[in-house]
This record gives C-alpha cells, sequence and structure tokens, in this order.
C-alpha cells in the first residue's frame, strides 16, 4: 500500500514506532525455487532410472529417471510459485515398486503446535492445534527444530505415468497433476484426525482429547452445527459420513466460489412416501446423459428380467426386462451384479424407462455408491440418466414402495458447495467407519485438483477460476507474502519491500541499515512512500526529516544516522 | 547454494536412512485380521496382459500394503518440546495414498484415499463372508 506524506502517515508511523520497532536484518526475498526435492532413491532406480527415453511434452530429459524428477520439480515449482514462505520446503521423495494398484502416497512427516514466529512471523494462529510442518515453518519464519523433511512422498515406478509437463497427457495419466495432488495434502491439505475413531492427534493416555488442527478448524458440519475443533471425538467420526452437510467455511474459499464452481447440482430427491423423503447420496455414470438432461420426477418401478445365463436372479437388469410396461416412463430400479452398470441400462433404456437406479448388491453392502464405468459397448446406446446408490439406500426404497423420486438439478446451488456457498467436502455415507474429509466433494463441477478423482480435464491450475486449493491454503494460514518478510500482503504497508542492505536515495548510499519496521516497511520503502506522496522537492526533505526523527525517538537509527538520511534527501533530485 | 539450503539438504540426508528405504509403511505391523477378497477386475496379468482378478496371495499382499499405508492411529506418536513450540513426528502416518483401477480399454482410473474403507471400496476389495 502507498502512502502520502500526510499527518496520518505521521501517526501511523509513530504508532508503529510505539508498539515497537523490530530491529531485524533484511532477509533474502527469493521469490521461486523454495520447494526442493530431494531425491531418495538409489543409483540406478526410480529418479536415477538410466533407461533412454525420448523428450515428451516439454520434458526434455532424456533418461526415465530424469524426466520423472523434472516433472516432480516442475510440480513442486507450481506450487512453490504460489506459496511465499521463508522457509525452504523440503520434499524427500522416491520412485519405487508399490504394487499394481498403489500409484504413491504423500504427507507431512511431522505436525507442529504453539510455536511463535520469529521477527515478524505471525506464528500460531491458534493455541493447541496441529499444523503440518512446511505450514508451520512458513508461520514462524524458521525452520522448526531443524526438522526436515517437511513432506515425504513416494511413487511408483510399475506406473505408465505421462511425464511430459504440458498436461498433453492423452489417455495415460499426468504426473504433474498427481504430484500437485499429492504435494497438496502435505502442504496441509488434510486433517490429522482419525477419521476411523474421530480422535484428535495427540490423543494418548495423559491427553485423551489431544489436539486439534488447523484444517479441522475449518470443517464445519451442517447436520450437527459444530466445528470439528468444538466436536467429541463421536461426533467427529459421526461428521466424516454426513454427506452433503460436512463443508468448508473459510472466508477464502467461500468468496471464491461463484468464481469457480458452476450453479447447478445435481442431486438425487426421493419425494414419497414422506418416511424416507430426502436427498440421497448417489453415484453418476460415465455413459448416458448426466443428471438433469433431462429432469426425471416419476415413480420408481424395481425391474425385473429373468434368471438366465446373463444373471442369475431377477432382479440384476442383466436381460431384457419382462416387465417394461410397468417400467416404461418410470426409474427403474435395478440390482448391481454379474453384468456391468452399462449392460443394465442399456436394458433400462430399451424398455423405456426415464431413467435407472442402480443399488449395490450384497456383495457390495459396505460400499457407497459406485462411480459407473462404461464397458466400452453398452453406453454408447444408454440414453437416460442412470444413477447408482449404497445397498441401504436401496433396500430402504424397496421397503417402502411405491415410491418416488426426482433425478434432477438443483439450479439453485453450485455443484460442490450447499445453498450458503460453503465448498463441500468428501464424507461419502459409507456404512463402515473411515472415510476421507481431506478432499473437496466429488459432486463439484468444475473438477477440482483435490477431489478424490483425479480427473483428466484438469489444468496446472490451483487457483480461481480454474480451482479452489490455493485459497484452502490462504484459510489455513498460507497468506500470501510476496517480500517474505512475515507481513501478509494485505496487511503490510509494503508488500514487495524495497530489501537494500542500506538506505540508498537518489544513488547515494546513506550506510544505515535499511531496517525493517514491525509495518512490513523498511526504512527506503518509507522514503519511497514520501516520495511518492510529496508535492515538490521541498516536501519530501520535509518528510524524511519527520520520518528520520521518529526512528531516532523509537531508537531504530542513531542522530548521525539521522543525519546521513536527511543529508542524501535533500542532495537527491 | 544458501547456507540455509545447504543445512536444510544436510538435514534432510540425515533424515532420509530412516525415511527412504525401505518403505517404513512396509515395516510396520498389519493391523487388519479379516480376510477380504476380490470383486473386480483389478490385476494386468503380466503373462497375457489382460485384466484379471487378483490371486487370494495378491489380494492379500494389496490388503497389507493397504492397511500400513492408511495407518491414522496415534498410538505411540510422542512429541517433542522444542525451543519453540511443540513437535510430532508421524512416522508415516496420515499419509493419502493415490490408488489406480485399470479398465479394460487400457486407461486407468485414479482416487485419493486416506483410509482403508475408501480403498477397499475403490479396488472391490470386500470381507469374505466366509472367514468366520
Amino acid at each position: 500500500m502507498r502512502t502520502s506524506l500526510s499527518r496520518s502517515f505521521t501517526l501511523a508511523l509513530s504508532a508503529v514506532l510505539t508498539i515497537g520497532v523490530l530491529l531485524l536484518g533484511v532477509g533474502p526475498a527469493a521469490a521461486s525455487g523454495k520447494i526442493t526435492i530431494v531425491n531418495g532413491n538409489d543409483p540406478g532406480v526410480g529418479f536415477n532410472d538410466p533407461t533412454p527415453v525420448a523428450p515428451v511434452g516439454g520434458n526434455p530429459m532424456t533418461t526415465r529417471g530424469a524426466q520423472r524428477l523434472y516433472a516432480f520439480q516442475f510440480a513442486a515449482d507450481l506450487w512453490g510459485q504460489t506459496l511465499d514462505s521463508p522457509v525452504e520446503i523440503v520434499v524427500l521423495a522416491t520412485f519405487e515398486p508399490l504394487g499394481a494398484n498403489v500409484l504413491g502416497s504423500a504427507g507431512a512427516t511431522g505436525a507442529f503446535r504453539d510455536f511463535s514466529g520469529v521477527g515478524l512471523a505471525p506464528g500460531a494462529e491458534f493455541t493447541g492445534t496441529f499444523y503440518g510442518a512446511a505450514l508451520a515453518d512458513k508461520r514462524a519464519g524458521e525452520n522448526l527444530g531443524d526438522f526436515s523433511p517437511d513432506i515425504r512422498a513416494r511413487f511408483s515406478s510399475d506406473f505408465n505415468f505421462y511425464l511430459g509437463v504440458d498436461n498433453n497427457h492423452g489417455a495415460l495419466n499426468d504426473l504433474v497433476t498427481v504430484v500437485l495432488h499429492e504435494l497438496g495434502h502435505g502442504l496441509n491439505f488434510q486433517s490429522f484426525v482419525n477419521t476411523s475413531t474421530g480422535a484428535n492427534l495427540g490423543t494418548d493416555a495423559t491427553n485423551p482429547l489431544g489436539f486439534t488442527d488447523i484444517y479441522s478448524r475449518h470443517l464445519f458440519d451442517a447436520k450437527i452445527g459444530l466445528h470439528w475443533n468444538d466436536m467429541t471425538a463421536d461426533q467427529r467420526k459421526s461428521s466424516a459420513l454426513h454427506f452433503g452437510d460436512l463443508v468448508w467455511d473459510g472466508a477464502t474459499v467461500t468468496r471464491d466460489i461463484p468464481d469457480v464452481l458452476t450453479i447447478g447440482s445435481p442431486e438425487v430427491r426421493v419425494t414419497a412416501p414422506a418416511s424416507i423423503a430426502g436427498l440421497y447420496q448417489f453415484g453418476t455414470a460415465a455413459f448416458g446423459p448426466r443428471v438433469g438432461s433431462p429432469s426425471v420426477s416419476s415413480t420408481i418401478v424395481p425391474a425385473v428380467d429373468p434368471a438366465d445365463a446373463a444373471g442369475p436372479s431377477t432382479t440384476d437388469g442383466c436381460s431384457p426386462f419382462s416387465n417394461a410396461g410397468a417400467v416404461a416412463g418410470k426409474i427403474a430400479l435395478v440390482e448391481r451384479g454379474t453384468c456391468g452398470f452399462a449392460v443394465k441400462a442399456r436394458n433400462a433404456t430399451n424398455a423405456g424407462a426415464a431413467a435407472v437406479i442402480i443399488y449395490n448388491n450384497a456383495a457390495n453392502a459396505t460400499a457407497a455408491a459406485p462411480g459407473m464405468a462404461d464397458d466400452g459397448v453398452n453406453g454408447a446406446f444408454v440414453t437416460i440418466p442412470t444413477v447408482s446408490l449404497s445397498r441401504p439406500d436401496g433396500l430402504l426404497v424397496i421397503g417402502a414402495l411405491p415410491a418416488s423420486a426426482d433425478l434432477r438439478v438443483d439450479n439453485t446451488i453450485r455443484a460442490g458447495a450447499d445453498a450458503l456457498n460453503r465448498a463441500r467436502l468428501y464424507a461419502p455415507t459409507l456404512l463402515v467407519t473411515g472415510s476421507s474429509v481431506s478432499h473437496f466433494d466429488s459432486i463439484a463441477f468444475r473438477n477440482l485438483l483435490m477431489e478424490p478423482a483425479i480427473n483428466p480435464d484438469l489444468t496446472h491450475n490451483v487457483s480461481a477460476p480454474f480451482d479452489l486449493t490455493l485459497e484452502l491454503f490462504r484459510d489455513v494460514g498460507w497468506f500470501a507474502d510476496a517480500d517474505l518478510d512475515g507481513v501478509p500482503d494485505a496487511s503490510d504497508c509494503e508488500s514487495h519491500s524495497n530489501q537494500s542492505k542500506t538506505v540508498v536515495i537518489d544513488g547515494e548510499d546513506t550506510g544505515v541499515p535499511n531496517t525493517l519496521l514491525a509495518n512490513g516497511c523498511t526504512i527506503s520503502d518509507q522514503v519511497s512512500h514520501i516520495e511518492a506522496g510529496a508535492r515538490n522537492h521541498g516536501a519530501f526533505v520535509s518528510g524524511v526529516a519527520h520520518m528520520t526523527n521518529d526512528l531516532v525517538g523509537a531508537g531504530v537509527i542513531s542522530g548521525k544516522q539521522k543525519g546521513a538520511i536527511q543529508s542524501a534527501a535533500a542532495h537527491s533530485n | 547454494m544458501t547456507s540455509a539450503r545447504f543445512a536444510s539438504i544436510a538435514a534432510c540426508a540425515i533424515a532420509i536412512a530412516a525415511l527412504a528405504s525401505p518403505p517404513a509403511f512396509a515395516q510396520q505391523r498389519q493391523g487388519n485380521n479379516k480376510k477380504y477378497i476380490a470383486t473386480r477386475d483389478i490385476t494386468i496379468d503380466k503373462q497375457t496382459g489382460q485384466l484379471r482378478r487378483p490371486t487370494a496371495e495378491e489380494t492379500e499382499a494389496l490388503v497389507g500394503q493397504l492397511t500400513a499405508m492408511t495407518n491414522q492411529s496415534t498410538e505411540g506418536l510422542q512429541e517433542t518440546s522444542l525451543t519453540n513450540g511443540v513437535r510430532l513426528d508421524l512416522q508415516d502416518r496420515f499419509q493419502s495414498i493415490i490408488l489406480a483401477r485399470p479398465n479394460a480399454d487400457g486407461t486407468s482410473e485414479l482416487r485419493c484415499v486416506t483410509t482403508f474403507e475408501e480403498a477397499a471400496e475403490f479396488l472391490g476389495l470386500v470381507e469374505d463372508p466366509g472367514q468366520r
């Protein structure tokens, strides 16, 4: 913020000096490259794999290992360019065999609480609150306890990632996107609550309540009406499964949601009978029209098909429906199993159904409503909206027949937000305990980096209007601080401070240390601000005289140093 | 290289011995004593290149791996008082895991999970009804 030479400026400066001047050395202000990847692989493997490869998608390296490291560092730099930390973030990373289905893992290596800020750094915002290592270091302004690395990341050397950095990944999975996502967790897109028990981090026999964490402080359950830090462990355990009601109430995410998420939230609402009416968690299909295209409001009719070679039960929908007349124009209800989702949906289409609901079978009794993949054949013949329900929800409907439902889009709210524009978090209603709350809800659209699914249409952008991850980071305390002086840009006297070692005025080096003041301005900044607001040279010299007098009064500079600054100001043009 | 950067990398090098190899989660006790069966074709057969259901042994290994990697227990985690604040070493717990579920067309769906339950649901691992 620029200030002019005025009484208000002088008063403000005096107030700053009265509160306390920080006699700080001016630190380095490297604005990029603050995330360092430490290659933890042995020679010949992982990041050191010498297999020759051709450069791809902007990745110029010519061995597989070097390409992995280049792409990894590329993703880290994307975060480094957006997160202003005076403390280097260190990621210990390896590529290693992780098995057929595990592509990687990442997270903070440690958590810190009740730390203070060094210099102007603010320290922890709340007492008794854990922060992930990287965020804690930023807010402390130092590497707490010399603890390193901050993040541990492992990735699979068995998997064929796209190693280009241009996001032109085609049918492959983009390593840069996956690393962005995983580092996001390590950078504190992460609750430290055990979601299977609800226990806080640090819970033990001597401290049965443990300590909350900064992420969980922003988890608000609209059903219970409490934040997670105000809940009991049992309430948190329950809340982790409150589909649609668990939201992020941080101000920055909420502010930017209108720029990111589209209006129109798809929903499955049972409308009758009243005993089971309400919104239901549902899974979507990768084939056929989306929910709401068109909206369907109708009765639910269980489909009946022959028990035959295609499917052994009369509820699996694997053969042409024998009650097509009853299903026509209605919402067909089919049980999961034996044949693919697309086969069932195709049979429902052929029976003239307006939509189809597929509920989990006994083999998936404890699973959430699944996402439904196409089989590459039948999906093309599906012309009606197809959704899935969990088995308990499906049986609930069957037990309450006749029933009716709406499959539609609620155009009063945004996809992935609640009615108050708060971002929904992923809290699937599994019967068993344990679900992630450290992701945005998968219903969000546009698709977000920190949804549980790594969608192929993600960009490499991490903030609005493309994404909300940086906004969430702002909410947990990754404040913008372009000059790394520890003062948030929003309240910094000068967000891009002149950090020369000495005060230089119009080329004349005064030799006076360019001290950083408690308001985030250096002495040079103050001089520049006075210059910007001065009507003429005389006003500038007078303003500098006032300022330096105040600095002497506060003990920041000596009388001799005051003279040097005033002299340089007088000589200036 | 700045002195701060050198110091952090040096500290990291020390930490590598504890964190890098072998994966720490592989050494942790497997806390999931339930038996699971696979209900989806999630394994690409090395011989045929075709999707198939994992064998019982492969399923057991996968369940053990996922159980260890999704450890969110606070049991045994020790706090350390520092000059500035309190540290808790997470010992590889509270990790987020990226899983792949291959499709028949050669593509893979990716899912990030933090609990075993989510992982099992995504990969189609269900408790063996005949285990009791």
